[in-house]
């Protein structure tokens, strides 16, 4: 009888799934435009026309808030205990909320980037491994920024995922390894102009950064735990809050402890609203425009891009 | 697999009852019968998709090493780790390239002088090879410099007659004849009515001016004579008068080759060492007023300055961190002197209002070493943050620094005047005749090894009292032992010890001798306590109060400097017994012998010399401030921060002008004409047997407040443009600045006015624009070749405005018997001193004040209240060309253009007032302006 009921039970099975047909190799590569409504609305594929420097694309799918998220939270906690602190708790109480669609991970960003957890919707393991990073060495976030865009776009490569990298960061532009200060060598050089401007460094690596990115479609969102007002900072800061709106990110500076648990929400609640618009990138240019219309609401997205040489 | 086949559910719930069986084979069967239609493909689920997002995760960090388990082949490659990162620069100033400076062109020059070359190197990275288990990253930096620049300097020096002795055409400040008088014919004059001031009807002295106001050959020192030859003759004629005769434009050499290595070593997770090494070498010049051995410019010297660091971090936990620091420094400056036909050093020869001849220090070694020890220990507790600092700091100090080796001659309009009567007589007069009213000369039989240490201990914990609230609060205790010599060779006034010669109390003591320690002050611990808070003003993230409040001290400084070693390196001071009637020595005789060699450790060895005196109780500084600010995040990514200070500063350290312990008071003024005697002087001062003290710069009489509002407003990034803008409007009174010094010493309230350089307004915008043209922007968005052409271009900008600091008003003569030091001018009642139009031929109004009387004070402030010096303004700007070669290659290309407007700044009015009778006729008058624009050019390849 058992037997019997087995091989019927066999038979009541669905037929092996096929193998899908291949696909022919797409002519176009792949584009996708992250980007984030202004609003509360609700878009749907029909309702977003995406275009090319100036022309018409199709639009391959759309993923939105619905559709899976990983999120890449970046440590780059240097030296302030009390902001690192703060951050952990913050981060502690809006992990919690968050729905399981949102894959959550961690990385740190101190002498290269390492991941300390996998991406899954276990916010314990994120936590407990967030507690235990060390407050120190040199800041890295613009030593990782490309190679944490280059991992996160693979994800959304190879699955249709959303992705998306946060840095928790404290870092001053004085912390990194890398000397972008241009400090004083020759203390008697009364007569030192190169120092007029001092942000000069800060700024052409941050267009180097820029220009990075435009071949990553990830949207970065940077939360900062020390807002600074000197020159220097002001151009650091002012940097990575252009790199990140470049890339439909945003980027948040705590200027008090208190600051912190409100900008780590409103980012995460930005990065969970994010669609991407997967279209087909023009053929010829590496370069171009972006413009999104969701159907008459206000977007902020990704507005250019750069043909990545090799994936 | 999570779908939702029957594969999937545990065969014990497929025990049915045998009718249910019986059905499920039918329908089985049926399905089974009929042609299975093709599925249609299933949408994947976001749970589907996210697994395989992590499987990619995992695959692709291991590729890439970024996990622990990733090979050891690919770990080590990073791509994200440190790589080799550097530029290379070079940036050239040209005069060919500027504006020719406004004080060059207003004297006639049709060129500037400049010729700067700044280049050097900078790289990062770790090394090939690693020197402990971790690798070692290495950061080093090279700057080189070489600087030949012109400096303008317009003075006033004797005119070719007046070096003959012959002053028939020497006029006063007024244009009125100066008349010069023969010290040689001096004699009491028999009708003097000593119940009357000394006035030009009721002389005390007689004295004969020289026939056609020309002093005979025969009467003109050799000795002057002598040191005319290195004294340059007029080549400019700015005037009023002979005045602003002498126009210098000479180079100034400058040079540096430095270096910073830094290298930092990970030692495991929780452990790492940091090195930080500063190097550098180099040539302060100082341009040379005149090319002869009298030169009276600073010293131009050789400089050597190392700094090493050594930091170890510990993780003791992730909410722990401490980090210890052991640091060296070590600065050395060598004069370099000028030496005359004789081999030795000008001596400094002084003569206002004409430029001197000579300078201070013309040899000099001085070294400073300073030894550090930090550690500095963090943790988090709850809502708390605690930081712990310890510091111990030890100071050296190697001199040998004599100040006058050659001597200093000072020379005064009394020894050619009509004793009594001002606007008679001229101190370069005086030096013809090489009679000076005071001599000084220093002797340094030894250099000098100061030591101290000083000790630092803080706590702090800022406390998070509820969201949105956070206050700090800390407490630093700050001690210091007080100078020491390395062989005790220090010396100082005891005031309450007696003198033997009078019996009076003041007499020299020496370190560690007569039961004396080592030191003359006592070791000095004081607390300094601050507190601060942060409150989002009604639980609004977008709007913090912050408001602090500190109190601080600062220990007494240690100088490159010989003074309080007066025992053991001699400085004799020789001082006219009455300035009217004699000099202090004569030129042609030199300084008298020493009556007894140095060292002199008797207690009346610095009797009749200004001696060196320091402050017996340690008194320091202290500070307080208190701030208030309140930030708003405005739409636009804006920042407006408006905030408010108050600073008090009390005890502060005061130089000689400022202070004198032995200055008789202004009441003494009474008696007038007797206090151009010395003998009288010296029954007047609290010490008698001293004619001053020096203090060097550390009296702690100081007082001073500062109140002030800012405005700020910072923009980030938008559509390219980013700015901030600062506006300060501020008070600031104290009771000791200025650039002649203090009227009143007994009285410091009365010194209570505006300090001298409180600019009251402040502006300042910083700016940087991406141009909206090039690659992603508005404008000439090419993607052929014309891209490198267009992108990447950006502006920056700095400009300041400030206004005028207050005007300090001098009186032209100071006929106090030289009891006031600094005298204040007489306001003229009803007078306005404001001018409708302030400008260069009348800035303000010179008639709303007066040379005060004779033998008074003056009744003005020490600045003044509401009148104001020409402000101050600077635009600089610098264009930016970027050139990407590849993803971290690029080459920039800046022009920066300092003072880029070429405005030039108008330089300080004359602000000398001259009597009733003689008025200075440049008071109130500005006779040129400076400034002009430089420009930099500067290639950087970034890799």
């Amino acid at each position: 009888m058992t037997a019997a009921l087995a091989f019927f039970a066999l038979l009541a099975q669905p037929a092996p799934r096929q193998p899908a047909p291949r696909q022919p190799a797409p002519r176009q590569p792949t584009l996708k435009v992250p980007f984030r409504l202004e609003s509360d609305a609700k878009v749907d594929r029909a309702s977003v026309a995406v275009r090319i420097n100036g022309k018409a694309v199709r639009l391959q799918r759309l993923l939105g808030p619905s559709d899976g998220l990983v999120l890449l939270v970046i440590s780059d906690l240097t030296g302030d205990i009390a902001a690192a602190d703060a951050a952990r708790q913050a981060l502690t109480a809006a992990l919690a909320p968050l729905p399981p669609t949102v894959f959550t991970s961690l990385l740190r960003a101190q002498d290269g980037l390492t991941a300390l957890t996998n991406p899954s919707s276990n916010r314990d393991a994120l936590r407990t491994a967030f507690d235990t990073i060390p407050v120190t060495g040199y800041a890295g976030l613009l030593d990782t920024l490309e190679t944490a865009g280059a991992l996160a776009d693979a994800l959304s490569h190879k699955a249709a995922v959303r992705t998306a990298i946060l840095y928790i960061t404290d870092s001053l532009i004085s912390n990194y390894r890398t000397d972008y200060t241009n400090p004083v060598v020759n203390s008697s050089d009364a007569g030192d102009l190169s120092r007029r401007f001092p942000e000069g460094l800060i700024r052409e690596k941050m267009a180097q950064l820029q220009r990075a990115i435009r071949a990553r479609h990830t949207p970065l969102f940077i939360l900062h735990l020390r807002y600074q007002t000197d020159r220097l900072n002001d151009a650091y800061q002012t940097g990575l809050l252009d790199l990140a709106t470049a890339t439909a990110g945003d980027a948040a500076f705590c200027r008090t402890i208190a600051d912190v648990p409100d900008n780590l929400n409103a980012l995460l609640t930005a990065a969970q609203a994010l669609h991407f618009a997967e279209v087909e990138a023009p053929g010829s240019k590496a370069e171009g425009d972006i413009a999104i219309d969701a159907g008459g609401v206000s977007v902020k997205h990704r507005a250019h891009y750069t043909r990545p040489r090799s994936r | 697999m999570a779908d939702s086949s029957l594969a999937g559910l545990p065969w014990k719930q497929l025990d049915m009852k045998a009718t249910e069986v019986f059905c499920a084979l039918a329908a089985a069967c049926a399905a089974f019968a009929q042609p299975v239609p093709r599925p249609a493909p299933r949408p994947s689920t976001p749970a589907g998709e996210l697994a395989k997002a992590a499987d990619e995760f995992r695959t692709v960090t291991r590729n890439l090493g970024l996990r622990p388990d990733s090979p050891a082949t690919v770990r080590t490659t990073n791509i994200s780790g440190p790589r080799w990162h550097g530029r290379l620069f070079h940036n050239i100033r040209n005069n060919s390239f500027d504006a020719v400076p406004h004080e060059v062109t207003q004297r006639g020059g049709q060129r500037g002088l400049l010729r700067r070359n700044q280049f050097g190197f900078n790289a990062s990275g770790p090394l090939p090879f690693k020197v402990l288990s971790q690798p070692t990253f290495l950061t080093v930096t090279f700057e080189g410099m070489r600087e030949k620049a012109g400096r303008a300097d317009l003075r006033t020096i004797p005119t070719a007659l007046e070096r003959t002795g012959d002053w028939s055409r020497v006029v006063d400040q007024a244009g009125r004849p100066l008349p010069i008088f023969d010290p040689a014919s001096t004699a009491p004059n028999p009708a003097f009515d000593a119940a009357r001031p000394v006035t030009a009807s009721n002389l005390q002295f007689n004295r004969a001016p020289f026939p056609g106001n020309i002093i005979p050959r025969q009467q003109l020192d050799p000795r002057a004579q002598q040191l005319l030859r290195h004294y340059p003759a007029p080549n400019a004629d700015a005037g009023p008068f002979d005045r602003n005769n002498f126009f210098a434009f000479n180079p100034e050499v400058n040079s540096a080759n430095g270096v910073i290595l830094r290298a930092d070593q990970p030692l495991t997770n929780r452990h790492r060492l940091g090195f930080h090494l500063n190097y550098s070498n180099g040539q302060d010049g100082v341009a040379a007023i005149f090319n002869t051995p009298a030169n009276p410019s600073s010293v131009s010297r050789d400089r050597r300055n190392r700094a090493g660091t050594l930091e170890h971090v510990f993780t003791v936990s992730p909410r722990t961190l401490n980090t210890a620091t052991i640091s060296a420094s070590s600065d050395q400056y060598l004069n370099r002197p000028e030496l005359d036909e004789s081999g030795k050093p000008f001596g400094s020869y002084r003569f206002q209002p004409y430029l001197s001849m000579g300078r201070s220090y013309p040899n000099a070694r001085n070294i400073r070493n300073v030894f550090a020890a930090t550690n500095s220990l963090g943790t988090r507790r709850g809502r708390h943050h605690y930081r712990v600092i310890g510091q111990l700091i030890r100071e050296q100090i190697n001199t040998l620094y004599p100040q006058y080796p050659e001597g200093r001659f000072q020379f005064s309009a009394n020894l050619t005047s009509l004793p009594g009567i001002v606007n008679t007589g001229h101190a370069f007069a005086s030096f013809l005749l090489g009679g000076p009213e005071y001599a000084e000369r220093s002797i340094a039989i030894s250099p000098s090894y100061f030591r101290r240490s000083r000790y630092y201990f803080g706590l702090r914990d800022q406390i998070e009292l509820r969201s949105g609230l956070t206050v700090s609060l800390a407490l630093n205790i700050e001690g210091g032992t007080p100078r020491v010599e390395r062989y005790n060779r220090q010396s100082t006034i005891s005031l309450s010890a007696i003198n033997p010669v009078n019996g009076l109390p003041g007499a020299m003591t020496i370190a560690a001798h007569d039961g004396n320690g080592r030191a003359f002050q006592p070791t000095v611990w004081k607390p300094e306590p601050s507190a601060s808070l942060a409150w989002n003003l009604l639980g609004d993230t977008k709007s913090v109060l912050r408001a602090g409040y500190s109190r601080s001290y600062s220990p007494l400084p240690m100088y490159f400097s010989q003074w309080g070693t007066q025992a053991f390196n001699g400085n004799p001071t020789w001082y006219s017994q009455n300035p009217q009637l004699e000099p202090a020595i004569w030129l042609n005789r030199g300084f008298p012998p020493l009556q007894r060699p140095f060292p002199d450790l008797r207690p009346e060895s610095a009797n009749e010399t200004t001696a060196d005196l320091a402050e017996p109780r340690g008194l320091q500084p202290t500070y307080q401030s208190a701030s208030l600010s309140l930030e708003r995040e405005l739409p636009g990514a804006m920042l407006l921060t408006i905030g408010c200070g108050h600073q008090t500063g009390r005890n502060l350290f005061l130089s000689n002008s400022g202070s004198n312990p032995n200055h008789i008071p202004p009441s003494a003024l009474v008696h007038r004409d007797r206090l151009n005697s010395e003998s009288f002087k010296r029954t007047l001062r609290p010490f008698p047997h001293f004619q001053r003290f020096d203090v060097y710069s550390s009296w702690p009489e100081g007082r001073y407040q500062r109140d002030a509002a800012q405005l700020r407003l910072e923009k980030r990034t938008s559509n390219g443009l980013s700015l901030a803008a600062y506006y300060e409007f501020s008070k600031q009174m104290d009771n000791y600045s200025g650039p002649s010094g203090v009227q009143d010493f007994s009285n410091r309230q009365n010194e209570w006015s505006l300090t001298s350089s409180n600019a009251p307004h402040r502006v300042s915008l910083t700016y940087l624009y991406e141009l909206p043209f090039g690659g992603n922007r508005a404008l000439w968005n090419y993607q052929d070749w014309r891209r490198h052409l267009v992108d990447g271009w950006s502006v920056s900008g700095a400009t300041s405005v400030a206004s005028g600091e207050p005007v300090a008003l001098r009186p032209q003569f100071n006929n106090t018997g030289g009891i006031i030091d600094a005298l204040n001018v007489n306001p003229v009642p009803g007078a306005d001193p404001h001018v409708a139009n302030p400008g260069p031929n009348r800035w303000f109004n010179p008639a709303a004040f007066v040379q005060p009387p004779d033998f008074t004070l003056g009744a003005a402030s020490r600045t003044h209240p509401s009148l104001r010096m020409p402000g101050d303004q600077n635009h600089d700007l610098s264009l930016n060309k970027r050139i990407g070669l590849s993803a971290e290659r690029s080459i920039e290309f800046t022009a920066v253009g300092l003072n880029f407007l070429n405005l030039a700044n108008w330089t300080d009015p004359d602000t000398t007032i001259g009597t009733l009778n003689a008025p200075n006729v440049n008071a109130g008058r500005i006779i040129g302006s400076r400034g002009g624009r430089v420009i930099q050019l500067g290639l950087r390849f970034s890799f």
